[in-house]
């Protein structure tokens, strides 16, 4: 069961939600957002897509298993952190490079945490809700 | 010291490798591991023992008491020789023992780790390490007792052994706490200056008990002693070395280790005597009763140990000489009787007596000789080790301070039990003239003999100059009590009243064999059957089983309802009760304000949730419920907190989503509840509801440190250079919490994704 007007809807709004999610990431820093609240969205936008042309479609889409995403996830969050272990300051010591973009936040270990915290919680969302939508198609 | 044991672990792990190149010979390469440390430690002791207690100490976490210390004195120098030197031994036999088994690399690592763990034990300083090498060896022998895995009276026997030791373990730990919460000393050498202290505290009975039930459980005493028989269902190697000089003589080491500290009071002296002829006498009748060779010598193990134990409980200076010598005595002829029995097992294909062939003697010329030499030291036979080790004892108990009449009689009664098992061992195994049965001998190589043969030969060696190891055991019993004088041995000492017991009982052990030749060994009477240990230990471990069994039954129903009642209602009782009875309620009105808004809010909620709970349709009741979500996080919102105001909305979200997507696999009516179940899950809802409102209501009741918050705010931009507190906690502050948090999270969702691929793999594999 396919809804045209769900399809329509969600060619607009799957890019401004993951448009957006990457936006409230870049946030985060300083204002109201972080890689938590961007992950959910996130996740939220290819559940949407997933809704709306199935599943099949969406992991083309994605290219990639949802479970992978979690690792990688993972494993940014703790390279984020193993940074301090190598030079010997301590684990997730934070580091910052002298390089401002404006757009951007301040670029530096703790934002690499947060990135990670974000894929994997967009993978998580996946993980959870994906195994649930029924394929009546 | 640390290499010793440290190489010895690292080479365990490296045994398989071995075996892939060396085959069946990897044990006789890995007899050089023991045979070095057995050199190593002889150097030791003729170069250095002028300056014992040799200490190492290696700083691993100084804030816990936790040291790597080892100290080598004479006490830990003679357990390190006699586990690395039968050791050695135990690897020759063995590598021809456990030729072609299907598991050779396998049972050598295991083997080795557990005599690292052995090693570890006696040289350990730091009662932590201590602990840990105590739970290695109930570890390792629990897998080497149920070496033949396939077998289901092994493994029930590993469990027995490991279940009775680690319990002991358990004990022990706690005696160790206790004992340096009195004296705040971590290391074992130190702790003999406390002594009165200890001896004098009010926590000196439980410190005993737990640490003499450590000991017992280990070295086997009444009533923890049935673990030891059925831990023969392990390789006739690894009962050897567990009976010789390992695992049991633990708990021995322990008793010798504790009496300079423990030691010397009516409390210590009454239980280690009690227990200990209990063991010994019960150990003998049992071993005389029995048919099984290895069972037998398992019981007259059992009896040695409760000799051992008698030793320590005494603990004058002739008994501390005496239970050294004797250690060493039964190291020699035990380990080598075992690994006879085991070649005998081998060549004849049985452990009975009642199944030898005739005249095995004449088939086995050189196993018979042997025997004859270690049994006769197991006899306390001039002029073998076992009669210098016997002579002491009664020498020893002559001269008890208390009790020594039954004492004496305890030990000769045992001496006398076991002149007869040197006759069963000697004469009814090898001499029996008629048999139904007919069994072709298995040839066995002859160096298969070596190990055996160097135990049994040492016995008859020191026997016949005992002033070799006066030196040794002398260094030992220094160890023990500072002011004893250095000992010399010897095998004769004039005619005196001991020697006259040690003849009687000679005799009236050869009058007990004849008498009781004839008669059978079965156990009678079923009502004593019900009560011995062992029976007692099936009845709890299968009890404990079927507890299980019912408590899941009754708990994990597989309904989720179910689930979330149980956990709610624990939380309720749990947390009620400590909040109750340990905070108590605290409660502020003056300091609540609420404004206009929260209360149209609060209606609001109140509005969905009568209306989630009147309703009978599914989808209703969850919308109306997510309206409490979205009021929440307006609170939250309200409260100057937008990032979790945001984080609540989307989990609202998402939950909503999940709930819709599964809910059109439940029944579309919501089921009528019972009256009961109504009131109940009302009861519980509103108890847990009451709870937390009361808890927070306390919480606020004293303004919260604000320490914590200006130094966030101070420092979130400076240090941290972002904005956001809130982000900056998180990613930065307290980086580790999230770092845990989302590992959690990962693990969870791979929870989810493993649960729905098993539910559903009938259908095509799925790409998640």
């Amino acid at each position: 069961m396919k809804s045209f007007i769900l399809i329509i809807s969600a060619r607009v709004i799957v890019p401004v939600m993951l448009i957006f999610s990457v936006f409230l990431l870049f946030r985060g820093h300083n204002l109201p957002g972080g890689g938590f609240i961007g992950g959910l969205t996130a996740g939220a936008a290819f559940v949407l897509h997933a809704f709306a042309f199935g599943m099949e479609s969406t992991f083309k889409a994605l290219r990639i298993r949802p479970v992978k995403i979690i690792a990688i996830g993972l494993l940014l969050s703790f390279l984020s952190g193993v940074i301090g272990l190598v030079t010997g300051e301590g684990l997730f010591k934070g580091y910052w490079l002298d390089w401002d973009v404006s757009f951007l936040p301040k670029l530096g270990s703790p934002f690499l945490f947060d990135v990670g915290v974000y894929v994997l919680v967009m993978g998580i969302v996946m993980v959870i809700i994906f195994p649930n939508i029924q394929e009546d198609s | 010291m640390l290499i010793c044991i440290l190489s010895v672990v690292i080479i365990a792990f490296l045994v398989p490798l071995l075996h892939r190149f060396l085959g069946n010979k990897t044990a006789f390469a890995l007899a050089i591991l023991p045979f070095t440390i057995f050199v190593w430690l002889l150097i030791q002791y003729l170069n250095n023992s002028a300056s014992f207690p040799l200490k190492e100490l290696y700083k691993w976490n100084p804030y816990f008491h936790l040291n790597l210390a080892f100290y080598l004195d004479g006490l830990s120098l003679l357990f390190s020789l006699l586990i690395s030197g039968i050791g050695t031994l135990i690897y020759i036999y063995a590598g021809f023992y456990m030729k072609n088994a299907a598991y050779y690399s396998r049972f050598f690592m295991i083997l080795t780790l557990f005599m690292a763990s052995m090693l570890g034990l006696v040289l350990a300083d730091n009662w932590l390490v201590i602990i840990v090498f105590w739970e290695m060896t109930s570890i390792t022998s629990f897998l080497l007792i149920g070496y033949e895995n396939e077998q289901e009276k092994a493994r029930a026997a590993a469990w027995q052994g490991l279940l009775v030791t680690a319990s002991g373990g358990l004990a022990l730990l706690a005696g160790m706490v206790l004992m340096a919460i009195v004296t705040g000393e971590y290391s074992i050498s130190g702790l003999a200056q406390y002594s009165g202290l200890l001896t004098e505290h009010n926590l000196y009975l439980p410190i005993l008990l737990c640490v003499s039930f450590g000991a017992f459980t280990k070295s086997a005493q009444v009533p923890f002693h049935f673990w030891l028989p059925n831990a023969m269902a392990a390789p006739t190697p690894v009962s050897a070395y567990l009976h010789s000089a390992t695992m049991v003589k633990a708990g021995i080491y322990f008793f010798a280790r504790f009496s300079n500290s423990l030691g010397n009071t009516i409390e210590w002296q009454i239980l280690l005597c009690t227990v200990g002829s209990l063991t010994m006498v019960t150990g003998a009748v049992m071993a005389f009763r029995s048919d099984n060779l290895k069972k037998l010598l398992a019981y007259s193990t059992i009896s040695a140990l409760g000799i051992m134990v008698v030793t320590f409980g005494i603990g004058t200076e002739a008994a501390i000489y005496a239970g050294i010598a004797y250690i060493i005595a039964h190291a020699f002829y035990k380990s080598s009787l075992f690994m006879l029995a085991g070649i005998i097992d081998k060549q004849t294909g049985t452990k009975l007596l009642s199944e030898l062939p005739q005249l095995l003697y004449r088939k086995l010329p050189l196993a018979f000789v042997l025997v004859l030499t270690a049994a006769f030291s197991l006899g306390g036979i001039a002029p073998f080790f076992g009669f210098v080790g016997k002579e002491m004892l009664l020498e020893m108990t002559l001269g008890a301070p208390f009790y020594s009449m039954a004492l004496t009689v305890v030990i000769l009664l045992v001496g006398t039990i076991f002149v007869a098992i040197l006759l069963i061992l000697t004469h009814k195994a090898f001499f029996k003239k008629a048999t139904d049965k007919k069994t072709d001998l298995q040839q066995v190589p002859k160096f298969f003999y070596l190990a055996p043969a160097v135990t049994a030969l040492a016995g008859l060696f020191f026997g016949l100059f005992p002033d070799a190891l006066s030196d040794l055991i002398s260094q030992a019993s220094i160890s023990i009590d500072q002011e004893l004088p250095p000992k010399h041995l010897a095998l004769w000492h004039g005619w005196n009243l001991a020697l006259l017991l040690s003849i009687f009982s000679i005799i009236a052990g050869v009058g007990l064999y004849y008498w009781n030749i004839k008669k059978s060994y079965e156990l009678q009477s079923e009502f004593l059957k019900k009560f011995t240990p062992s029976a007692i230990y099936d009845k709890l471990f299968n009890g404990m089983l079927r507890l299980a069994e019912w408590q899941t039954r009754k708990i994990q129903t597989g309904y989720l309802r179910y689930y979330a009642m149980f956990t709610s209602l624990t939380i309720l009782l749990l947390t009620g009760f400590t909040f109750l009875f340990k905070a108590g309620i605290r409660l502020n009105i003056a300091t609540i304000d609420i404004y206009v808004f929260e209360v149209l809010l609060g209606i609001i909620v109140m509005m969905a949730l009568g209306f989630t709970l009147i309703t009978r349709s599914k989808i209703a009741a969850l919308l109306s419920l997510s309206i409490v979500g979205i009021a929440i996080s307006i609170i939250f919102l309200e409260a100057g907190a937008p990032d979790l105001a945001i984080t609540f909305f989307l989990i609202d979200t998402l939950t909503i989503t999940i709930f819709v997507l599964i809910l059109h696999k439940l029944p579309k009516k919501i089921i009528a509840k019972s009256i009961f179940a109504k009131y109940r899950d009302a009861f519980i809802s509103l108890g847990i509801g009451l709870l937390v409102t009361l808890i927070l209501f306390s919480l606020t009741y004293h303004p919260l440190d604000s320490r914590l918050k200006a130094y966030y705010a101070e420092n979130s931009y400076t240090l941290a250079k972002g904005k956001n507190i809130v982000n900056v906690i998180l990613v930065d502050f307290r980086v580790l919490d999230t770092f845990g948090e989302i590992i959690v999270l990962a693990i969870a969702a791979l929870g989810v994704f493993a649960l729905v691929n098993f539910s559903k793999k009938k259908k095509k594999n799925r790409t998640l």
